[in-house]
């Protein structure tokens, strides 16, 4: 199935070539892929404190995504 | 004293005069920092219901315990009075250089009252004081206004000032500091412009001693250690400032745009931080000794975006890329940069000027308003009209003399104020409330209404810092937007400001619990807080302000939200959602200790020792 992931602020850098401008790409899972599944495909360093979206709402790590299902993630860094 | 001078300068513009007032440890530590003290003279010396324009207003710009110390942020000030645009109380933050050198001058507070036959500014240089003739300087921007003043007493010297919009009483006015920082909510600067002050500068090297310097500074180091290891992978409120946070808004459909009427906007990519980085940023600044240095320098070059555009001054910030870009339609980051400019120029606050326009842009749409009485078309997009009316508004001329007057007057007049997207009058921040629920009551039951800045509850909801909390949940939001708003409560009365103290000096993944911000306190001042007694101390000063608001008439009727928010949100991550208010305001009401009308019960007072003021 496909879904998207979005990466925003300095996330952007991790995005594929071609896609760093609007930081949102295209990814193909597996059935039943979880967000971790996805998380652990990205070079996010492991220490980095990040927060995630799917579908604009915080999910679990475990939440099972589904087709169209938009991941967005970015580094906890409040503001306002 | 340690941490505190113990002084207060009092100024009387009436009779031209001023005296120092000193304050003792006892009074320091019961109604503690900055909004604790000023609340102290707001509800002993002034009528509640007086008028906010009226000379038996106060001003008070004051400063907390740990401004102008190391501790990261710990240089903030705020401008409090009673406030011209909502009735409650105004506490407007802000940060530069201003808020250490005030401290600095010798005071720890400026409480002035009255008001001046002829302008005037207020000179304080190491506790000496002087009224001097500000009418060569009346009619002047905040830019002219500040360098007019350097060049009478010198360079080294920082100022906080009106520019037309305060003098005009515009009800939206800000205090402007170093011509880019802004005290900037709830109409401070009119407050400053009726009493005929245009402005005050400050000099000094006068640091109050800390009680044990030597820990202190070991908290400082270990906080800015965390802070610089985050920098250094890459902060992205070091790269981008807050304005990488319209993205984070719309994906989360809560970006407020076309007047709250959506929450996701087509032109984001537009109008955030990567175009702000790679078009407008000249470098990154920082506020006196801040570490994180969010703050940037940009420039709009004429040749690439056209004259009526061109300028130089800091900013957007987040809240200013919302209100005068998203809720307005507009998509141009050049325009919106050059709006920011103006309005710290003619001091006026971006988000109530914004949500105004945009609000006045809805109605000429939906045929409320016409061309005829706004002097032109406005459609939403319209970046020149935003621009003409931000001009007009701080001279009160032809329509601008409404938007002066935000939109919740402007809404009224027509027959339209569920037009207005306001609590207690005063314009929303960025958030729409129908996807968080605890900054939907933080806006409601606010003691300066609608504000992100007393009690951001997005840093859970919306950012997940430390925890995350649903957005969309009403469950335990009661809880979380009190002690948010008392945590707000002490961020400001400490003098530091809530994007570094939030995430390195409390603890997020415990209950957001002021932990090394107590340490702090406890080092400058001497005083044995533990976080429990501080967040008690920040819920008497809270109390007090509320006692404030209910002797200026206001109770539950006036804990409400725009009625925008009951609609549901017509699309995006958040389609269908509303904000129902009635499932929590009783709840918060037990949680604060308030009766069923929102006022403080004589029980709730006694256990904050504080029932000598109801």
């Amino acid at each position: 199935m496909q879904v998207w992931i979005r990466l925003l602020a300095t996330y952007r850098r991790y995005a594929p070539a071609g896609y760093e401008a609007e930081g949102i790409y295209p990814v193909q899972a597996a059935p039943g892929a979880r967000v971790a599944d996805l998380l652990a495909a990205l070079p996010i360093p492991p220490t980095d404190s990040f927060t995630f979206f799917v579908n604009g709402r915080h999910a679990e790590r475990d939440q099972v995504l589904h087709e169209g299902d938009v991941v967005s993630i970015f580094p906890a860094a409040g503001g306002g | 004293m340690n941490g505190w001078h113990g002084r207060m300068l009092r100024v009387d513009l009436t009779q031209g005069s001023f005296r120092e007032e000193v304050f003792t440890e006892e009074v320091a530590r019961k109604y503690f920092g900055a909004r604790g003290l000023a609340i102290r003279v707001l509800l002993g010396e002034m009528n509640p219901k007086a008028d906010p324009l009226s000379p038996e207003n106060r001003l008070i710009l004051a400063t907390g315990p740990l401004t102008s110390t190391p501790a990261p942020t710990g240089n903030r000030y705020l401008a409090i009075a009673k406030s011209p645009l909502t009735g409650a109380l105004a506490y407007s933050n802000s940060g530069g250089v201003f808020p250490t050198m005030l401290k600095r001058s010798g005071y720890d507070l400026v409480v002035v009252e009255g008001r001046a036959e002829k302008p005037v500014y207020l000179w304080v240089d190491e506790r000496r004081v002087e009224l001097r003739d500000a009418t060569r300087l009346w009619g002047r921007n905040t830019h002219e206004t500040e360098d007019a003043i350097k060049a009478e007493l010198g360079d080294d010297v920082t100022v906080a000032c009106i520019g037309p919009a305060g003098e005009n009483l515009a009800l939206i006015a800000a205090i402007i500091n170093d011509k880019h920082r802004a005290a900037a909510r709830s109409g401070v600067g009119a407050v400053m412009g009726s009493k005929n002050l245009k402005a005050v500068a400050v000099r000094g090297d006068l640091k109050p001693t800390l009680y044990d310097e030597a820990a202190f500074r070991s908290v400082v180091r270990e906080a800015n250690t965390r802070l610089a290891a985050d920098i250094k992978k890459g902060h992205s409120m070091r790269i981008y400032g807050t304005s990488y946070v319209p993205d984070v808004t719309n994906a989360a459909g809560v970006f407020p745009t076309f007047n709250f009427q959506l929450g996701q906007f087509e032109g984001t990519s537009r109008i955030n931080g990567p175009t702000l980085r790679e078009h407008f940023l000249i470098r990154h600044s920082a506020c006196y000794g801040c570490p994180l240095a969010c703050a940037r320098q940009t420039e709009v070059k004429a040749e690439i975006w056209g004259e009526k555009y061109a300028g130089r001054g800091e900013g957007p910030e987040y809240e200013t890329i919302g209100s005068l870009g998203s809720a307005c339609g507009i998509d141009n980051m050049a325009a919106i940069t050059k709006a920011n400019y103006l309005c710290n120029e003619l001091g006026l606050d971006t988000i109530s000027i914004g949500v105004t326009i945009a609000c006045a842009m809805e109605m000429f749409e939906k045929g409320i308003l016409t061309e005829q009485e706004i002097g032109r078309p406005l459609p939403f997009g319209d970046a020149d009209g935003l621009l003409e009316l931000i001009r007009q508004a701080a001279y009160r001329q032809g329509f601008g003399d409404l938007v002066a007057q935000g939109s919740w007057r402007l809404a009224s007049r027509y027959g339209h104020p569920e037009l207005s997207v306001t609590a207690k009058k005063q314009e929303f921040p960025a958030y729409d409330a129908r996807g968080l629920k605890g900054m939907g009551l933080l806006y409601a039951t606010s003691n300066k209404g609608a504000s992100h800045m007393a009690g951001d509850t997005a840093y859970t909801e919306l950012f997940g810092v430390g925890k995350k909390i649903d957005g969309l949940a009403y469950e335990g939001k009661a809880q979380l937007t009190k002690h948010f708003q008392d945590l707000f409560t002490l961020i400001d009365s400490a003098g530091l400001c809530v994007f570094v103290t939030v995430r390195y000096l409390a603890d997020p993944v415990n209950g957001y619990a002021p932990a090394q911000i107590t340490d702090l306190i406890n080092h400058a001042t001497g005083a044995d807080y533990t976080s429990e007694s501080l967040l008690q101390a920040a819920e008497r000063v809270y109390n007090l302000e509320r006692l404030f608001l209910v002797k200026a008439g206001f109770s539950r009727a006036d804990d409400t939200l725009a009625p925008r928010m009951a609609e549901p949100m017509p699309e995006g991550p958040i389609k269908g959602e509303t904000f129902d208010l009635s499932r929590l305001l009783d709840e918060y009401y037990v949680v604060r200790g308030w009766d069923a009308n929102g006022i403080p019960t004589r029980a709730r007072l006694e256990e904050l020792g504080i029932a000598e003021w109801a």
